[in-house]
C-alpha cells in the first residue's frame, strides 16, 4: 500500500521540489544533499515556498484518500472473514466474554434470561468461578505429565544404549568363539517384536538398573522451585505416576463439587423471568449473600455462547446495564488459549486505576529509556571519554583490539538488548493492567512501542546529541 | 552531549514557553534530515536482506533442537511448527518509517524516492515471509485489528510534517529580515485543522457505502 502511496509523491516531489530548492538559489554553508532541502531557498526567493505549500496540501489529500480507501477495503475484508464458514462455524465466533457482571446476573440462569431476547437465544453460559485449588491441581498434573514424558524418553534412551552395548559385547565373544549359529540375529531395526526395547516399556525398565533411572529433586520446603543438591531426590517416573494419580483423583472430586454448584445456579425456577436477587445490593460487583455460600463462588465474568453469530455481535455492541462498568467490558471471538485467566475477574475500578498507573509507567519508561541509550552512546565514544576523564584513563592503556571491541561491537549489542527488553516490560505492564487476552496485549504494545519509537528514536537523532552508532 | 542531559537542560525553557516547541522542532528537523535519509535506505537494504537471509532463526533452530529436543513431542514441535509474528513490535517499526517519510516528504524530498524503494523491498520481503515462513496460530487471531491502528499512525507523520512546515513558514525571513511566508503558514494552520477533523471524525463516517 505504502509503495503505491509513495510512488506519485516521489515523482512529483522530485520533479517540482528539487529544482525549486536548488536552481539559482543557495544559502551559504549548505552543500551536498543539504542543497536539495527546504532550507536552501535563499532570502530573495521566498516566493518559492508556494511550491512547498501546494505540495503539502496535495500530498495530504492524497494520503487521506488512500487511508479512506484502505479503511474501506479493510472493513470489507474483515466482514467477509467474520462470516466465512470456517470462522463462523467456530464456537468462539458466537461467544462473548463479558466482564464486570454484577451480582444480580451472577448465575447461569440470570444471564440466559437476560440475553434470551437476542436472535437465536443463548446456547450456554459459563460463569468464571473462584476455582480455589483446582488450577493449581491442574498445573501440577500437567507438570507431572511432562516430567513423566521426558523421564520415560530418557529411560528408553538409556535402555537402548545398554542393550546395544550388551549386543556388541555378545557379538565380540561370539566372534572369538567363531560360532555364529548361536547369535541372536534379530537386527536392531526389525519391526516391533516383544523384545523391541523402544516399544516395550517394561523391558526397558528391566534393562536399566535402579541407579541409572532418571531422577530429579523436589523443591525444598520454602522455595517455589527446585535447586541442585537441595531437596529430596526422587525417581522421576515413580514420582510422576504417583503425582498424576493423586491430582487426577483430587480433580475428579473438585469437579463433581463444581458441577453441583453449576447445577444449582442454572436450575430453572417455577416463575419465568429474572430470578429474584438474593442480596441487598444486586448491582454491586463484590460477591456477597447466597453466591458466597457456594464451594466455588462465581466471579465477575462470564462466557456466553449464542446459537447464532449475529446475537453475539448484538450482545457485544449493545449497552446492557445502566451503571458504569457493569457488563461493560465485552470481547468477541475470544480463543480459550488466548485468554489470561488470572485477569478475567479484576474489579473494573481497580482495572481503571491500574490502567492509569501503567500508562504513567509507560511514559516514564519511554523518557527514562533515553538514559541507558545515552550511556550506550557514551560507550561508543570511549576514545574521547578516556582522555577527558582521568578515572577512565586506564581504558586508553588497554590494547587497541579491546578498545575497538568496547567501542565498536558492544554498543550495537547493548542497544539491541535494550530494544529487546522494552517490549517485554511493556507487555508485562499491559498484563498487569488486567488485559484479558494475549492478542489484546499485542494490540496495546503496538501503540506503546510506536510512541516510544517516535519519541525516543526521532528525538535522539533530531537533536543530534548521540553519536551515530547506526540504530 | 547526550539526549537526556539535553532534555533536562532544555526542560525549564520548554515548560516556560511551550510555544517554542514547534520552532525547536522546525529548527532541528531539517538538520537531522540526512540521518533519516540513511536510516530509511539502510532499513530497506539491510533490513530486507537480513529478512530474506533468516540467519538468526536458522541458528536458533539448531540451538533449540540441541537444548530443548529431549522428547519426540518437543522435537516435532520444533521441526514442524511455523514461526509466528510478534505483531506488536513489527508494526511500530514499519509505521515509524512511514512517519519519518511523511514528515520529511516536503522538507527533504530526497527521502521519498529512498522510502519508495525501501517499501518496495519490504513488500517483496513480507510477501515471501508470509507465504513461506510465518504461520498465524488461531489463538492469536485478531481479524486484522492491527491494521486500523497502523492507519492511525500515519496521521502522526502528517501532523509532524504540517506543524514543522507551518513553523518553518512563520520563521522564514527575506533579505530585510521581515517575515516572508505568513500566508503560507496560515494556510498550513488551515490544513492542520482539516487533518485534525479528518482524524477525529470516526472513520466509519468517512466510509459512505
Amino acid at each position: 500500500m505504502i509503495t503505491r502511496v509513495l510512488l506519485p509523491i516521489w515523482l512529483i516531489s522530485w520533479i517540482v521540489l528539487l529544482p525549486v530548492t536548488s536552481v539559482n538559489t543557495s544559502v551559504p554553508g549548505r552543500s551536498g544533499l543539504d542543497k536539495l532541502s527546504f532550507g536552501n531557498v535563499s532570502t530573495d526567493k521566498q516566493g518559492r515556498y508556494a511550491a512547498h505549500l501546494i505540495l503539502a496540501w496535495g500530498f495530504t489529500f492524497w494520503i487521506w484518500w488512500n487511508i479512506k480507501s484502505e479503511m474501506q477495503h479493510f472493513v470489507g475484508v474483515r466482514q467477509r472473514w467474520l462470516i466465512s464458514p470456517e470462522y463462523a462455524r467456530s464456537a468462539q465466533a458466537s461467544t462473548v466474554l463479558i466482564r464486570g457482571v454484577p451480582q444480580r446476573y451472577l448465575s447461569e440462569r440470570a444471564l440466559n434470561v437476560l440475553y434470551s431476547h437476542l436472535p437465536g437465544g443463548v446456547a450456554k453460559v459459563w460463569l468464571n468461578r473462584d476455582l480455589k485449588e483446582m488450577p493449581d491441581l491442574y498445573e501440577r498434573r500437567l507438570k507431572a505429565c511432562s516430567v513423566l514424558e521426558s523421564a520415560e524418553t530418557s529411560l528408553m534412551n538409556t535402555a537402548t544404549k545398554l542393550r546395544n552395548k550388551k549386543l556388541k559385547a555378545q557379538a565380540k565373544t561370539r566372534s572369538k568363539e567363531k560360532n555364529p549359529s548361536l547369535a541372536d540375529d534379530t537386527p536392531l531395526t526389525a519391526p516391533s517384536t516383544p523384545g523391541d526395547t523402544e516399544r516395550n516399556v517394561s523391558l526397558a525398565e528391566q534393562l536399566v538398573p535402579k541407579n541409572k533411572r532418571p531422577t530429579h529433586r523436589l523443591a525444598a520446603g520454602f522455595l517455589p522451585f527446585s535447586l541442585p543438591l537441595i531437596g529430596k531426590k526422587v525417581d522421576s517416573i515413580e514420582w510422576a505416576r504417583a503425582e498424576i494419580a493423586e491430582t487426577s483423583a483430587a480433580l475428579k472430586v473438585s469437579r463433581t463439587e463444581l458441577a453441583k454448584d453449576v447445577a444449582k445456579t442454572s436450575a430453572e425456577e417455577a416463575n419465568p423471568g429474572l430470578p429474584p436477587a438474593k442480596t441487598n445490593h444486586p448491582d454491586a460487583l463484590k460477591i456477597s449473600g447466597v453466591a458466597r455460600e457456594q464451594t466455588y463462588p462465581p466471579m465477575n465474568s462470564a462466557f456466553v455462547l449464542f446459537n447464532r453469530q449475529i446475537a453475539a455481535h448484538l450482545a457485544a455492541q449493545a449497552l446492557t446495564h445502566h451503571d458504569p462498568y457493569r457488563l461493560a467490558d465485552r470481547h468477541l471471538g475470544v480463543d480459550p488459549e488466548d485468554v489470561i485467566w488470572g485477569n478475567l475477574n479484576m474489579n473494573p475500578y481497580e482495572a481503571r486505576v491500574r490502567l492509569a498507573i501503567s500508562w504513567g509507567i509507560t511514559l516514564g519508561l519511554i523518557i527514562l529509556w533515553a538514559f541507558p541509550v545515552a550511556f550506550v552512546g557514551a560507550v561508543s565514544n570511549i576514545h574521547s571519554l578516556c582522555t577527558t576523564y582521568s578515572w577512565l584513563a586506564w581504558i586508553c592503556k588497554l590494547p587497541d583490539v579491546i578498545v575497538g571491541i568496547i567501542s565498536g561491537i558492544l554498543p550495537p549489542v547493548l542497544l539491541a538488548v535494550l530494544m529487546l527488553l522494552l517490549p517485554i516490560v511493556l507487555r508485562l505492564l499491559s498484563r498487569l493492567e488486567g488485559t484479558p487476552t494475549r492478542s489484546a496485549i499485542e494490540l496495546s504494545l503496538m501503540t506503546r512501542f510506536f510512541l516510544f519509537q517516535v519519541l525516543v528514536r526521532n528525538n535522539t537523532h533530531m537533536s543530534r546529541r548521540l553519536p551515530d552508532i547506526g540504530f | 552531549m547526550t539526549l537526556s542531559s539535553g532534555i533536562i537542560a532544555a526542560l525549564p525553557d520548554l515548560l516556560n514557553k511551550p510555544g517554542s516547541i514547534p520552532s525547536l522542532l522546525a529548527q532541528n528537523l531539517p538538520k537531522a534530515s540526512n540521518f533519516f535519509l540513511t536510516y530509511v535506505i539502510l532499513q530497506g537494504l539491510s533490513g530486507a536482506a537480513a529478512g530474506f537471509l533468516q540467519v538468526i532463526p536458522l541458528v536458533l533452530y539448531y540451538v533449540k533442537l540441541f537444548i530443548l529436543g529431549s522428547t519426540p513431542r518437543s522435537i516435532y514441535t520444533i521441526k514442524y511448527t511455523l514461526r509466528d509474528v510478534a505483531w506488536g513490535t513489527l508494526w511500530p517499526g514499519t509505521t515509524l518509517l512511514v512517519v519519518v517519510t511523511i514528515s520529511y516528504s516536503v522538507i527533504s524530498p530526497i527521502i521519498n524516492g529512498l522510502a519508495c524503494a525501501t517499501f518496495f523491498l519490504f513488500y517483496q520481503l513480507y510477501k515471501y515471509l508470509f507465504l513461506w515462513q510465518f504461520g498465524q496460530p488461531a489463538s492469536g487471531e485478531t481479524g486484522g485489528q492491527f491494521f486500523p491502528k497502523a492507519l492511525q499512525h500515519v496521521f502522526v507523520g502528517m501532523y509532524i510534517q504540517q506543524i514543522c512546515l507551518a513553523a518553518l513558514f512563520f520563521l522564514a525571513r527575506d533579505q530585510n529580515k521581515d517575515a516572508s511566508a505568513i500566508p503560507e503558514g496560515a494556510l498550513m494552520i488551515v490544513l492542520i485543522a482539516f487533518t485534525v477533523s479528518a482524524n477525529l471524525l470516526p472513520l466509519s463516517i468517512l466510509i459512505t457505502n
